[in-house]
């Protein structure tokens, strides 16, 4: 070994033991533990199936149908304070059920339980053009979330909830992240039934269908918080109660749905059923309800919905409708609608654009003006499969 | 380097060529330092595995928590997680129930059953894929059937199972069914390895496959830090019984614990590296020694001192540098036995890690590697120094050094003197710190060593009388020849007597420490039979039996008496704590009581009225040093006080044991759990029959552990021999390092002596007279070092038995001083002289007295 070997030897032996030094002084990071899941496939069912007109009795069948697939008890309302501040806000309850009627095992724990439930709440501050949404997923088991009819309907996950409070009075709480709502609604006209005796169809297939109930006038008043600040709220809000499996038939993306409160004490509710090339489908239906509560069921050929402009959301990139007219000829309506502001599309585990309105139109020549809530689906992702 | 710009060329060369010359001068030197190296990385090897094995057991699977609402005995109920959902309460939370279990399908090894919420848990840990990314879909099945539980790919693989398999889980004792309801595809290394030791359940079959229905083992928080407002507000939210720490105080406490054990063995490691710098400064003096006339020659040259110093500073460096790139390669292949027996002693004493660490930690390495190369360095600086003050003309006789190293040895002396009275004033401050335990070790280690060398020139002046008579010429001969070199030898007995001192004060700690367990486990195991649940921890206390056992035991033909116990984990101030609740009205007769209040008799009464027993360990954890201290504990009917009435000596736990009366338990608690039963028997009934007779009849309900009384006492001295397996194995390694080191010193001392034994020769000593002195001179050698080790390895352990262990561990032992561990010492002495000494023996007995004489 001559003298340079042994120099280079050196200085190699010194750089290794620098990088090794290197290394071992490297900051620890905390250690973090990912994988993704293959989990074994278990389909459900089978479950129950709306395949016909059927009888309600209520309080209890405001309450969970456990039998079918989904459910779920919409609560959207345009609220405003004394000085003319509008709100708009969404309380929503969704049930899937993982097993079918009958299926699973017994089970000693009380976590154990084939029902999930999911909430959105989201409120607008129309003034102010912000948007609020918030999502829980909770198992509905454990008193963590779950709904029931009897002795009074409620449905809550975690400390959001909806529960009647009297025979025609509600209680709503929602809080996320500073933003609350405590309202008490008073329905004004009782339970509507949908459809065909509250049967309502979605395709062609007998089980295509849903038991549909609503509530179209809740006389609100309660206060929220947003921002910091409390205000005292009056309005109108309006409820929808829907149970299925698998509703919406093949071929269809995503629908288009109105609930409009107009300001002669009438209600208007219609959708649209989309196939995928933008068409409405065949199953597209509505229900006027009139001021002394009495309801026309509207098939597809009774309206007409004719979209007047659009709006991309800068979240999702998808592309909305964001003005209609709402025509139905035989009752000399004609309905001019327009989100109170453009953003209000929930970017949660699904995607969807459901906000307040404003109506302004015409009955019979005479203007007649209202508000309401409009939910678009299927426009930033196809809801097939999932309801 | 720097100095090879002012370095003449040349000289490299001559450091080099002595290097080579000297071949197995260099190779010995390179193995003592590799020897050290290796040992120490090994040891280190093994405390980084262990501990990141801790860290992958426990704070991967924390996940982001930063807080935990813990329970009592049975965890928390969990309304307790509903009520806080429902209240609105904002921070994440989530429910976590959590055993270790075994499957024979997975191997039997110790796995961690890991309950959690999907719904929740996606704030802490990442599982089932980032958040939201697990449809519920594939989830369904996790959720909604019985006994579904997700396995690691890698593990189900290895295991051959598949999806939808079914495989038995056996939980403290008890076998349930479970199915494979999904796999986990690791993202990378560390969670593969992670979910190696893990099977993922929901919450509900968690709760269904460990029979805690109703109870929850903890709820995971992320909580802002320093908010103590937030903290306040959520304890009060609690019931009693509850309470939030820091998803880090469990943790570190642990590792607290463990950093002591761990700290014990970096210590003992780095005495191998020690002996193995005896073994360099002795043959880098002799090579100095060899080299006067050479160094004299070459200052004459013109070489400057600076020039010497760094000739021989880099000899060394060389030599640090081959035996550490050397020791680091051992180290590593040490390190595959050493990490093995450090977990198995840390899942024996500690905690359970269902993980393992794997690949080598390059910081240990590092460290190592330079340890031995900076210690080298160092250690050849003062024979360095020696040859760098060889004045230019003294290419004189040895006699000037000898005479040096004469005047020499009585300052070492004087020195090590001063460093035991150091050491024994070290030891008389009152403090708990490990540190100074170890200063005060190390002190009266090198006090010793210096005295050594003054006190091999006594003995063997002593001796040398003694020896004449006995051995005729060559007895006269040999003691002299040894005086005449003990600049050379001095190091070698030393370095053997620090070695073999080591091996006696270690064996007798062990010793000690294994007659102290006797003594107690005699005192403590009073029962004939014992019955628990299996259990996979060291420290959670155990799993629970049917309580109508009692009942079918009482009947039992042959039984006279049955006595129980309920071990579990209670929430001190301070943080968790392992309590046992006894029935045992007898329990002040059979334990041995470090202080009490009050007779033996009284002991259970006063339990009986709510006071309570701790074992020494808790008590030193807890720093109550004597009864009357009151210590709270969080029940389920808020804090409560307990006056401790005594501290008990207890050795089955180092993280020590609360005793309770099961009355006060109970009533406070409501936990009506058992986790040991003791049976005593009627005379004349053989207790080993009747532990087959109970396993036959009781096994099919639930898988227990029966054993009887000699039984249990011999497997926890197994437990205890197994958890001194690594102490044993260092302290062999330290005494072949010292072994290595006496033999090339003698190697070198008696090849140097070539012409003086060509003489001797020519003179007419015979061979075999030749051989007879060489070997009486290093037999004399080892016979100092023997005699010197023998009060040094005492001292020792005395330092381990009463300072060391019981500053670590908390244990006091009982020291017990064994002829046979002094004797095994000396002979281990002798025996390596003696060894060391017969191949220069033969060699020189064998060269013809002309070419001894013509030699240089």
């Amino acid at each position: 070994m001559n003298r340079r070997t042994l120099a280079w030897t050196l200085v190699v032996l010194l750089a290794v033991g620098l990088a090794a030094a290197g290394l071992a002084l490297a900051p620890r990071q905390k250690a973090e533990v990912e994988a993704s899941l293959e989990g074994l496939s278990l389909p459900g069912g089978p479950f129950e199936r709306a395949e016909g007109p059927a009888a309600f009795t209520f309080p209890k069948d405001f309450g969970p149908h456990e039998g079918f697939q989904t459910e779920w008890w919409y609560y959207t309302g345009n609220l405003a304070t004394n000085d003319g501040q509008e709100f708009g806000f969404q309380l929503t309850f969704f049930r899937r059920a993982l097993l079918g009627p009958g299926q699973g095992a017994e089970r000693t724990s009380a976590w154990g339980t084939g029902q999930v439930y999911l909430a959105h709440f989201t409120l607008s501050e129309i003034s102010r053009g912000r948007f609020h949404a918030f999502e829980r997923f909770e198992r509905g088991a454990a008193g963590l979330a779950g709904a029931q009819g009897e002795p009074r309907f409620s449905a809550w996950v975690d400390d959001w909830l909806v529960e009647q409070t009297g025979e025609k009075e509600f209680r709503l709480h929602a809080a996320e992240n500073g933003v609350q709502i405590d309202l008490n609604l008073r329905d004004l006209k009782g339970p509507v039934l949908q459809g065909d005796r509250g049967y309502s169809r979605k395709g062609p297939e007998p089980g295509n269908a849903s038991y549909y109930i609503s509530q179209t006038r809740l006389e609100t008043t309660g206060t929220l918080s947003v921002g910091g600040r409390d205000y005292a709220v009056g309005g109108l809000s309006w409820m929808d109660h829907e149970y299925s499996t698998s509703a919406l038939g093949d071929g269809l993306v995503g629908w288009d749905w109105f609930s409009l409160q107009l300001d002669d004490g009438s209600e208007l509710m219609v959708y649209r059923l989309r196939k995928a090339d933008g068409s409405p489908g065949e199953y597209s239906q509505g229900t006027l309800i009139r001021p002394d509560g009495s309801v026309r069921p509207l098939t597809r050929e009774d309206f007409s919905v004719e979209v007047n402009g659009t709006w991309q959301s800068p979240h999702s990139g998808g592309v909305y409708p964001a003005a209609w007219v709402v025509s139905v000829p035989d009752e000399g309506l004609t309905l001019r609608i327009r989100p109170k502001m453009a953003d209000q599309e929930l970017n949660l585990s699904f995607i969807y654009w459901e906000g307040a309105v404003r109506v302004e139109g015409e009955r019979n020549g005479a203007p007649l003006g209202g508000s309401g809530y409009v939910e678009l689906t299927g426009y930033a992702q196809s809801l097939a499969g999932r309801f | 380097m720097i100095a090879a710009r002012s370095f003449a060329p040349g000289l490299w060369q001559v450091g080099l060529r002595t290097l080579l010359r000297h071949r197995w001068q260099s190779v010995l030197m390179i193995f003592g330092v590799a020897l050290g190296v290796a040992v120490v990385i090994s040891i280190d090897l093994a405390n980084a595995s262990a501990g990141r094995a801790f860290v992958l057991s426990t704070e991967t699977l924390t996940g982001k928590a930063t807080h935990q609402i813990n329970g009592g005995p049975q965890g928390v109920p969990e309304e307790v997680f509903t009520a806080l959902k429902r209240s609105g309460w904002g921070w994440p939370a989530a429910p976590v129930v959590t055993e270790y279990v075994s499957s024979p399908e997975l191997g039997g090894q110790p796995l961690q059953l890991l309950g959690v919420d999907p719904f929740s848990d996606g704030a802490f840990r990442t599982f089932l894929g980032s958040k939201n990314a697990a449809s519920l879909a594939s989830l369904t099945a996790m959720l909604t059937e019985p006994g579904a539980v997700l396995l690691a790919r890698p593990l189900a693989e290895r295991y051959g199972l598949k999806m939808g398999d079914r495989l038995q889980i056996l939980v403290g004792g008890r076998a349930q069914t479970a199915l494979v309801a999904g796999l986990l595809d690791p993202a990378d290394n560390l969670s593969q390895r992670t979910l190696n030791g893990v099977i993922l359940a929901d919450i509900s079959t968690a709760q269904e496959l460990t029979g805690t229905t109703g109870y929850l083992s903890r709820i995971d928080l992320i909580l802002p830090q320093d908010n103590p407002t937030l903290l306040g507000e959520l304890e009060s939210r609690l019931p009693p019984g509850l309470s939030v720490s820091t998803a880090s105080a469990r943790s570190s406490s642990l590792e607290q614990m463990t950093a002591a054990f761990r700290l014990n063995l970096s210590a003992l490691s780095l005495l191998a590296l020690v002996v193995g710098l005896f073994l360099i400064y002795n043959t880098m003096t002799f090579s100095v020694v060899q080299r006067r006339e050479l160094f004299g020659t070459l200052r004459c040259l013109g070489v400057t001192r600076r020039e010497i110093f760094t000739l021989v500073v880099g000899e060394a460096a060389l030599v640090g540098l081959v035996g550490a790139g050397l020791g680091i390669g051992l180290g590593i292949v040490l390190g595959q036995v050493t990490v093995g027996m450090v977990s198995q002693t840390i899942n024996d004493l500690y905690f359970t890690t269902t993980v393992r660490a794997e690949g080598v930690a390059a910081g240990s390495l590092v460290k190592g590697g330079l340890l031995g190369l900076l210690a080298t360095c160092f250690t050849a600086a003062l024979p360095a120094w020696e040859a760098a003050s060889v004045p230019p003309r003294a290419a004189l006789m040895r006699s000037g050094l000898e005479g040096k190293s004469r005047r020499g040895s009585a300052r070492a002396a004087l020195g090590g003197a001063g460093a035991l009275a150091g050491a024994l004033l070290l030891f008389q401050i009152p403090t708990t710190s490990l540190a100074a335990g170890f200063g005060g070790t190390l002190l009266t280690v090198l006090g010793a060593a210096l005295l050594t060398s003054a006190a091999t020139a006594l003995l063997v002046v002593a001796f040398g009388a003694a020896a004449g008579r006995l051995f005729g010429l060559v007895g006269r001969l040999a003691p002299r020849s040894l005086v005449n070199s003990l600049s050379r030898t001095a190091v070698a007995v030393t370095a053997l007597m620090v070695a073999v001192a080591v091996t006696i004060g270690i064996s007798i700690m062990i010793d000690s420490f294994r007659h102290t367990v006797i003594l107690w486990l005699e005192e403590t195991l009073q029962s004939d039979i014992y019955i628990s649940a299996p259990i996979y921890t060291a420290t959670t206390p155990s799993a629970a039996m049917n309580p109508a056992l009692l009942e079918r035991l009482e009947a039992w033909p042959g039984v006279a008496g049955v006595v129980f116990q309920r071990t579990t984990s209670v929430q001190a101030r301070s943080g968790p704590v392992n309590l046992t609740a006894t029935q045992n009205p007898r329990v002040g007769m059979e334990r041995r009581f470090l202080a009490l209040e009050g007779a033996r008799s009284e002991v259970w009464p006063r339990l009986q009225a709510g006071e309570v027993l701790l074992s020494e360990p808790l008590a030193n954890r807890l720093g109550i040093r004597r009864p009357g201290a009151v210590l709270e504990l969080n029940t389920p009917q808020g804090w409560k006080q307990f006056r401790v009435m005594g501290i008990y000596y207890d050795y089955s736990s180092s993280e020590g044991i609360l005793l309770m009366g099961m009355g006060a338990f109970r009533a406070l608690w409501g936990d009506t759990a058992i986790t040991s039963i003791g049976l005593r028997l009627q005379p004349g009934v053989d207790a080993d029959r009747l532990v087959r007779e109970l396993q036959d009849s009781l096994s099919p309900e639930q898988q227990l552990v029966i054993r009887a009384n000699a039984t249990l006492r011999r497997d926890v001295l197994m437990v205890f021999d197994r958890t001194f397996a690594i102490t044993v194995a260092l302290r062999l390694l330290a005494t072949i390092v010292a072994f290595i080191g006496v033999l090339s010193a003698l190697f070198l001392l008696q090849m140097e002596k070539q012409r003086e034994v060509g003489i001797l020769r020519a003179l007419g000593l015979t061979a075999a007279q030749l051989r007879r002195m060489v070997l009486l001179e290093t037999g004399m050698m080892g016979l100092a070092a023997g005699v010197t080790a023998i009060p040094t390895g005492i001292a020792l352990a005395v330092i381990l038995v009463y300072v060391i262990n019981q500053r670590s561990f908390g244990w006091t032992l009982q020291l017990s001083v064994q002829p046979q561990a002094l004797l095994q010492g000396m002979l281990v002495a002798l025996a390596a002289a003696l060894l060391a000494g017969i191949y220069p023996a033969l060699r020189l007995s064998r060269m013809p007295a002309a070419e001894a004489i013509r030699y240089e």
